[in-house]
């Protein structure tokens, strides 16, 4: 029996169509109804224009998508013999608003989308205090606009490096919303020091904490969340940082990755029209995000030993993002300290009329790699490709080759599928462009 | 009072923005006794819920006070609106009911006030919803006014500040009369030009120009800066509370006017024997000319060698 549910608040809508059998999800496919045809947007103007252009994809990650346009931009000018060095300084202030605004996306995620769909699920009448979620994104978008200029959409990431230049009192200012950031997020969402906390080495640590992060871990429990929701555990990381490598893991083995491989393909979606493509790696499809880059990560194992006795199940990434969040914060204060002022923040690069050729930026952003190609002529854009996260997770293929999301859903109650999607964190504005 | 935000053809930036409002968003809907009936991120009610929600305002049975928009009206693919739909309908068709029964519609962004991005190119269609760039119209035509006797109020911006549609909602609830721009934007904010404020007019004032990136000067005559033709109020109420785009060297994208995006290439002035075509609003080019030829001569060392911080 197929049912049709409208999926809202996931930074846009979705369609998912529930083929179930006694109850429960046998099959699903998603569809994403809107367009808005960026990419066509952006053939034939000025190749710098699409700075401006490609943040606008989306008010969440906006600096994801500028970082990898400038990305794109400076392997462009790579690949035709007039390679870009920027400064350590500029790369740390990139990568810093990048680091902040992952960590303000997961946190929206816990106050908008995990907290309150929880407590619906279990019946549970209780404010999730969304301010909260309020209160931390107002903090840490001031640590951004100290570089930036703003938040959301801003353009200060250019070829060469960044526009701003900051002095100390600068950096001690981002310091400063970080610190004011980490004692809001330890008294009011952990309940205990994020040192503490990155120390827990596993799930019964949670069992004498009282606070929201613990409330979720329970009701993830309660609600049998470690034993659904499981996708292929196979995981992609194409994104490289300070923070994260590119690599795939099947389970727990790794591999080398090169980004090349990924191609798209029309989304399966028969009940609907849908303008998503789905994003493959060597004809496979990959779990991308948080989950992927703490599997992959040599920080502490907890999330590791969580996959251990869990695997890749909707309480295993719920929690890997909670942990993200707080590691990212952490390091995020080792890369302000590491900032050499003094160095330039901008180099001077060749004009862009004089460029031609191909180049691919590529970052990861809140939900996984996010990926611009860009095929330029004279310094004006002839082909603009762009490949969101949510298009690895939350693809709509067939029951035979299901994609991450859809293999998560099967064998759950509608309401249940409803928050195993949600869990992949969903951005329809991306998957839409 | 309540408030449906509808969220259309945008990013969903001007949410993101909102929730970044200094005083806390929600102690500003509970203080000023705002209902917020439906939200696309933010809200918690089911579908069924919001459809019920839906069919009570239509069929008149519950009052809607504040409509919020955010991006703009899509009308492609060919005018059928599709490329944007809400249950197998265009949304532009749940915009226009839900805008016929509001005591107040609120454009909230560039997007849903004069089409903004995507407005430029056929196939999506975006138009703003009262304007289309500069001209009076847009998705509900030039004569449309709501009950309460105003016509769309555009807050522009790419994303908006979130003190633009706090202060108006404030005004809205206390009763005060909204004073409006001639583009239908609150004068309070959009008074101003994003020029005014910005920490490098010195630069400006003597003609002082960056030539590249990194290097601290004006970026109005060749960086391409639309700092003083923007309407705008960026380096007065900073973002944030913490800075601005020009403030921290990013040249104004001129995000509030009614051609955003440009058509022409950002990151570079247009113009004329080395003076911009598009002068700082009102002014006179001969007198300007004049002027900035002197100035530039009397610029003192300290910002020709860049030697302060600013």
């Amino acid at each position: 029996m197929i049912t049709k549910q409208l999926i809202e608040q996931i930074e846009g809508e979705a369609t998912l169509f529930f083929d179930t059998k006694d109850g429960l999800v046998e099959s699903s496919t998603t569809s994403f109804e809107n367009f808005r045809g960026v990419e066509n947007i952006l053939k034939n103007k000025p190749l710098f224009d699409a700075l401006v252009i490609t943040p606008r994809v989306c008010g969440i990650c906006g600096h994801a998508h500028l970082m990898a346009t400038v990305r794109a931009i400076e392997d462009l000018y790579k690949n035709s013999s007039h390679k870009i060095d920027i400064s350590d300084k500029a790369q740390k202030i990139r990568e810093f608003t990048l680091i902040m605004e992952i960590v303000q996306n997961h946190l929206k995620w816990i106050y908008f989308t995990a907290l309150p769909e929880l407590f619906k699920l279990k019946n549970i009448d209780k404010n999730s205090t969304q301010l909260k979620g309020a209160y931390g994104s107002s903090i840490i978008s001031k640590a951004i606009s100290v570089f930036a200029g703003q938040w959301p959409h801003s353009s200060y990431m250019v070829a060469g490096g960044i526009t701003c230049d900051p002095t100390y009192v600068d950096i001690l200012q981002a310091k400063d919303y970080v610190d004011q950031f980490i004692s809001f997020f330890e008294k009011e969402s952990l309940g205990v020091d994020i040192d503490k906390f990155l120390a827990f080495e596993s799930c019964k640590d949670f069992n004498n904490l009282d606070s929201d992060v613990s409330t979720i871990e329970k009701l993830l429990i309660e609600l049998k969340m470690n034993e659904k929701g499981f996708a292929h555990d196979r995981f992609i990381i194409l994104g490289e940082h300070s923070f994260t490598k590119p690599s795939k893991l099947i389970q727990t083995r790794k591999y080398a990755v090169n980004s090349k491989y990924v191609t798209t393909e029309d989304s399966y979606s028969p009940n609907s029209k849908s303008y998503a493509k789905n994003a493959l790696y060597k004809d496979e499809y990959y779990e991308s995000g948080v989950l992927s880059r703490m599997m992959s990560s040599k920080l502490s194992p907890i999330v590791k030993n969580m996959h251990r006795r869990y695997k890749d199940s909707a309480y295993t990434r719920s929690m890997a993002r909670i942990f993200e969040l707080v590691y990212l914060v952490k390091y995020s204060k080792t890369l302000l300290d590491s900032i050499n002022i003094f160095e330039p923040s901008c180099v001077e690069v060749t004009n862009i009329s004089k460029i031609s050729g191909t180049g691919v930026g590529v970052v990861e952003a809140p939900r996984g790699p996010l990926i611009h190609r860009i095929d330029v002529e004279n310094g004006v854009i002839k082909d603009y490709e762009i490949i969101t996260p949510t298009q690895f997770n939350i693809g709509s293929s067939t029951k035979q080759k299901p994609t991450p999301a859809q293999k998560a859903m099967v064998g759950s109650t509608i309401a249940e599928a409803k928050f195993i999607f949600k869990t992949f964190d969903v951005c329809s504005v991306c998957t839409t462009h | 009072m309540n408030l449906y935000w509808l969220q259309s053809g945008g990013c969903s930036g001007d949410s993101m923005s909102l929730l970044t409002y200094e005083q806390n968003i929600f102690d500003f809907f509970e203080i000023n006794k705002i209902e917020l009936l439906w939200h696309a991120s933010l809200s918690t009610i089911s579908f069924t819920e919001h459809n019920n929600l839906l069919k009570k305002i239509e069929d008149d049975e519950l009052e809607l006070d504040i409509l919020c928009v955010e991006g703009n009206v899509v009308t492609g693919p060919n005018g059928s609106g599709m490329f944007d739909s809400f249950m197998g309908k265009p949304k532009k068709d749940l915009i226009e009911m839900l805008a016929h029964k509001a005591k107040y519609v609120i454009a909230v962004g560039t997007c849903a006030s004069f089409g903004g991005f995507g407005s430029h190119e056929n196939e999506m269609g975006g138009i703003g919803l009262q304007f289309h760039h500069k001209d009076k119209g847009g998705f509900l035509g030039k004569d449309f006014k709501t009950k309460s006797g105003y016509p769309v109020i555009n807050l522009p911006g790419c994303p908006i500040h979130p003190n633009s549609l706090t202060v108006l909602i404030e005004e809205i609830v206390s009763g005060i009369k909204v004073d409006l721009t001639g583009l239908n934007s609150i004068d309070e904010i959009y008074n101003y030009t994003v020029h005014q404020g910005c920490t490098r007019n010195e630069y400006h004032e003597y003609k002082v120009e960056e030539n590249q990136f990194g290097e601290r000067g004006c970026l109005f005559f060749h960086l391409g800066c639309k700092g003083p033709t923007t309407h705008s109020s960026c380096n007065k109420y900073l973002w944030n509370e913490v800075n601005s785009k020009t403030r921290a060297g990013v040249p104004c994208f001129g995000c509030a006017r009614p051609d955003f995006p440009q058509e022409h290439p950002f990151f570079k002035t247009p113009s004329i024997v080395d003076t911009p075509i598009e002068l700082p609003r009102g002014v006179d080019r001969a007198h300007y000319l004049a002027y900035k030829d002197m100035a530039a001569a009397a610029a003192p060392k300290r910002l020709k060698f860049r030697i302060q911080k600013v």
